[in-house]
């Protein structure tokens, strides 16, 4: 083999290398869209072109080697005995292309398929991100029309020498070329949205190639093998194939499917069907499409403006509605009849509050503050008299006039929320911030409502308010633990008069329970020292008549009736009157007899 | 063969199509349209319909969406005239007056609102200098300036914005006011200490209420007490009366009644643990003398 083969390769990558340079200062002079989102296609070329070109390379060289042990086999002498045993060398050119063919060549698919996902995303990303404006469009136009151009010969050329690999590669950057280039005079001619679309459609395209390759390694490692079959050719586009070569699609299916089970799958009469039926039902298909735009089905919220040219003819309503197709005559959709609603002061939409709310916890991010006006409390007139609120206000509307919803403002459902957050600013300055959490809401609520509709009236929004709720109004979380202190404090006032009421109750029932005790005593007294007295004194008189009778004895009698009874229970030291002038220790700690309550002590003792 | 003609028609239709969206153009409704002959405006169509152009690049069309577009300014601090801070957001409304004009001015409506934006940012704060901030807040509805200032901020945009854009602004709001995060934090904590004024009022008015109620808890029991006190000392002299009304027989025989009341002195007095220590002179004990204590004959 020649190195023909080999050098064609060569020349496909390095065009591919050119263009991928080109592109990318293409990219950074114009900021077109477009540019960034085409470089995966060279760069795919250029990987593909460089495989191909080693392939050939070792298929030559392995080629030149059996020719040269050919050669070397037919001038050999042989000097000994026994011919030596004929084995691939370990360091020939057979040994590196099977090496190559066996890990390297398999392994483009995958790292194609990987490469090009993280390139998507990439672009994606991008995508997402805002644009400077394109300059030089002209410039990037012609850059690009050569680009397809000169990727259109080389693909052609490729694909001619059956070199299909970076063929293929080579005529998808063509057409990436061709639409990036289009869609570069579109933004020219005055469709600047162009340039997104496209860079969308080859962003795109490099992700279902994506796909495409990691396919093709997982159906390459089922494929069936046989000795002297075809190698791999994993890295090849079918895709690509069928969008480089049209006119032979079914060529390529059927060369994929050969490739793919290893027989004739193009002999089969299904195949030879579609071949000659395939193309005209698509072209039907796509008349069938593109009729169907001149059915309309309206949902059941919905109401539709039929323009005819760009100017509305007609109000739909929901159901079936028959139109002239696209361009004639188009349809703009509004839900009409559905309750349209946003919150004003919750931050984003479409948090989910928790189910306990309460002041001093914060409910959803991002929880808005007004001012609302606060009589001056202090002696300083520079200090600002505003307390801040929040608020958590539903605002439910319809459209009454869709042509005015449509046609007035760009954005007429932003302008309601606009004039929603102004109407609440105005009301909730001039209001007092316990007239907007008390007693004042009813109130508020009607007046923030009648304002949202005269100012959409005014601005001719064709809408109805329908519903505007307070359902959340108190004072920022930072500050609500100081809001419910005063009613704990006010809890606490009443705990403590309550508290005070039972103690005084106690207080008066006592002492009333003491001054009757005290009265009650006294009155006892009073009856004791009475009939005591009057009992003494009448013992008396009989004592003293008896007495009279033998005054002596009776004395005596009496006298020691009472010193046997006092003198029973005590301990007694009698003192002999003869030892007047002795001095008698006694020992008054020792317990002549225990008590009951003694008797455990005295136990111990023992 | 057949096939080929198959192709060659439907090329033939995308072509004619290609050529046919080459010169026909549709203006839609709430749409302006400015048509250019290489590359100098010629006509601006702002009426919905179907219209007719030279082909590219003879003529170019540049469309723009002409309904009224919702500028949201940004949440900004300013000064207002009492020198007090304050954060202001401003929406407006603008559409393109003269599309002309605003292709060769602006060219993109993000562009316009860019730009518009500066301007209000400009026009807002000079505005709102002009005006102390009870004007923007206050209890005293009568003081509140709110349409005015927006009037104000509006009446400066307007001029400016059809000169210099070729747009017409047609309203502008106060979407929001606000306070700096610092003077927030003043607010809140001023907010906190009147609320904490209150509850202390309300702990003080419990406290001092608990102590009046007890005070005259107090009061009525020492009256009560004071009063049966009273009584119970009457009552008590009442019977000490008739007790010395009683005792007056003990005159009859004095020696005798002092005896008895000794007696009952001695066995009040000698009672259990009590300990005696006694003469052997003293009666009955004497008999302990032996001899001595006998009775003679």
């Amino acid at each position: 083999m020649s190195k023909h083969n080999e050098r064609t390769a060569l020349l496909a990558g390095l065009v591919a290398g050119v263009w991928l340079v080109v592109d990318c200062v293409l990219a950074q002079v114009t900021q077109l869209r477009v540019l960034p989102a085409l470089l995966p296609y060279p760069t795919l070329a250029l990987i593909i072109a460089g495989v191909v070109y080693l392939r050939e390379r070792f298929t030559r060289r392995v080629e030149e080697e059996k020719r040269d042990a050919a050669l070397a086999a037919t001038e050999r002498v042989s000097s000994t005995i026994f011919d030596q045993a004929e084995g691939e060398e370990p360091f020939s050119a057979a040994q590196t292309r099977h090496q190559f063919e066996r890990f390297l060549v398999p392994a483009v698919a995958p790292l194609l398929a990987a490469g090009l996902a993280v390139w998507v995303w990439s672009l994606y990303r991008q995508l997402q991100q805002p644009a400077a404006l394109p300059e030089q469009r002209l410039l990037a136009g012609a850059f690009l029309a050569g680009q397809a151009f000169t990727a259109f010969l080389f693909s052609r050329y490729l694909l001619g020498i059956k070199m299909r690999g970076p063929g293929i590669a080579l005529g998808v950057t063509c057409i990436a070329a061709l639409l990036a280039g289009t869609a570069t005079l579109a933004g020219e001619m005055g469709y600047p949205p162009a340039d997104r679309l496209a860079a969308f459609a080859l962003t795109a395209f490099a992700g279902i190639l994506a796909v495409e390759n990691f396919i093709n390694f997982l159906a390459e490692l089922y494929r069936p093998r046989r000795r002297g079959g075809e190698a791999c050719r994993s890295y090849e586009s079918r895709l690509g194939g069928l969008l480089t070569e049209p006119g032979t699609w079914a060529r390529n299916v059927t060369d994929a499917l050969d490739y793919q089970f290893g027989f004739k799958v193009s002999d089969t009469w299904l195949f030879r069907f579609l071949e000659t039926a395939l193309l005209p039902l698509i072209l039907f298909q796509l008349v069938v499409l593109y009729l169907l735009s001149c059915l309309v089905f309206l949902a059941p919220d919905e109401a539709g403006i039929l323009e005819h040219f760009g100017q509305p003819v007609a109000q739909l309503d929901s159901g079936a509605h028959l139109k002239l197709p696209w361009p004639f005559e188009t349809v703009l959709r509004f839900p009409v009849k559905r309750v349209l609603s946003f919150r004003i002061g919750q931050g984003q939409a479409g948090q989910i509050e928790p189910s306990v709310i309460v002041w001093s916890v914060p409910h959803v991010k991002g929880e808005e503050q007004f001012l609302v006006a606060a009589p001056r409390s202090g002696t300083d007139t520079n200090t600002v008299p505003v307390n801040l609120v929040a608020f958590n206000i539903p605002v439910e509307y319809q459209i009454t006039n869709v042509f005015a919803f449509a046609y007035n403002h760009a954005d007429a459902a932003q302008l309601v929320q606009q004039i929603a957050y102004r109407s609440l600013t105005q009301e909730a300055a001039s209001r007092d911030l316990f007239d907007l959490m008390g007693a004042g809401q009813t109130r508020i609520v009607n007046s923030l409502r009648q304002r949202i509709q005269v100012e959409a009236d005014r601005r001719q929004l064709g809408i109805q308010v329908v519903f505007v709720g307070l359902q959340g109004v108190h004072p920022p979380t930072q500050v609500a633990e100081a809001f419910e202190s005063v009613i704990g404090a006010l809890e606490q006032k009443e705990a403590s008069i309550l508290t005070a009421h039972a103690g005084a109750g106690r207080i008066v029932t006592l002492a009333g329970a003491e001054s009757t005790k005290a009265t009650l005593d006294a009155t006892g007294y009073r009856v004791q020292r009475t009939e005591i007295s009057a009992a003494e004194a009448q013992r008396f008189l009989i004592l003293a008549q008896t007495a009279s009778k033998s005054p002596r004895v009776f004395r005596t009698n009496l006298y020691l009736g009472v010193i046997a009874e006092a003198l029973a229970d005590t301990r007694k030291y009698i003192v002999p009157a003869s030892a007047a002038n002795e001095v008698i220790q006694l020992d008054f700690e020792e317990k002549l007899r225990p008590e009951l309550f003694d008797l455990g002590t005295e136990k111990k003792e023992k | 063969m057949k096939r080929n003609t198959l192709l060659l028609t439907a090329g033939g239709v995308v072509a004619a199509l290609f050529i046919l969206l080459q010169v026909l153009f549709t203006v839609r409704e709430g749409e302006a349209v400015v048509v250019t002959t290489f590359g100098k405006p010629m006509r601006a169509l702002t009426d919905a319909g179907l219209y007719v152009r030279a082909p590219w690049p003879v003529q170019r069309i540049y469309r723009f969406d002409n309904r009224v577009h919702t500028l949201e300014g940004a949440f900004e601090e300013t000064l207002t005239r009492d020198g007090k801070n304050i954060l202001v957001a401003v929406y407006a409304g603008w559409r393109i007056q003269e599309p002309i004009q605003f292709l060769e001015r602006i060219g993109t409506v993000e562009q316009a609102e860019r730009n518009l934006d500066a301007l209000l940012r400009s026009q807002k704060n000079a505005v709102l200098g002009q005006f102390p901030f009870s004007a923007l807040v206050n209890t005293n509805t009568a003081e509140v300036k709110f349409e005015q200032v927006e009037q104000q901020m509006l009446a400066a945009v307007q001029p400016e914005a059809a000169n210099r854009y070729g747009v017409t602004v047609q309203f502008l709001g106060i979407r929001k006011i606000g306070l700096p995060e610092s003077i927030t934090e003043k607010v809140f904590a001023r907010m906190k200490a009147e609320r904490e004024e209150i509850a202390e009022r309300y702990r003080s008015e419990g406290e001092g209420e608990a102590i009046k109620i007890r005070a005259a808890a107090d009061s009525q029991r020492n009256q009560l007490l004071a009063q049966a006190e009273a009584e119970a000392k009457h009552i008590r002299a009442e019977g000490d009366a008739k007790a010395a009304e009683s005792y007056q027989v003990f005159e009859k025989n004095p020696e005798l009644a002092m005896f008895l009341r000794k007696l009952e002195v001695l066995e009040g007095t000698l009672k259990k643990k009590s300990t005696v220590v006694l003469s052997t002179e003293t009666e009955p004990f004497d008999l302990l003398q032996g001899d001595k204590a006998l009775p003679k004959k």
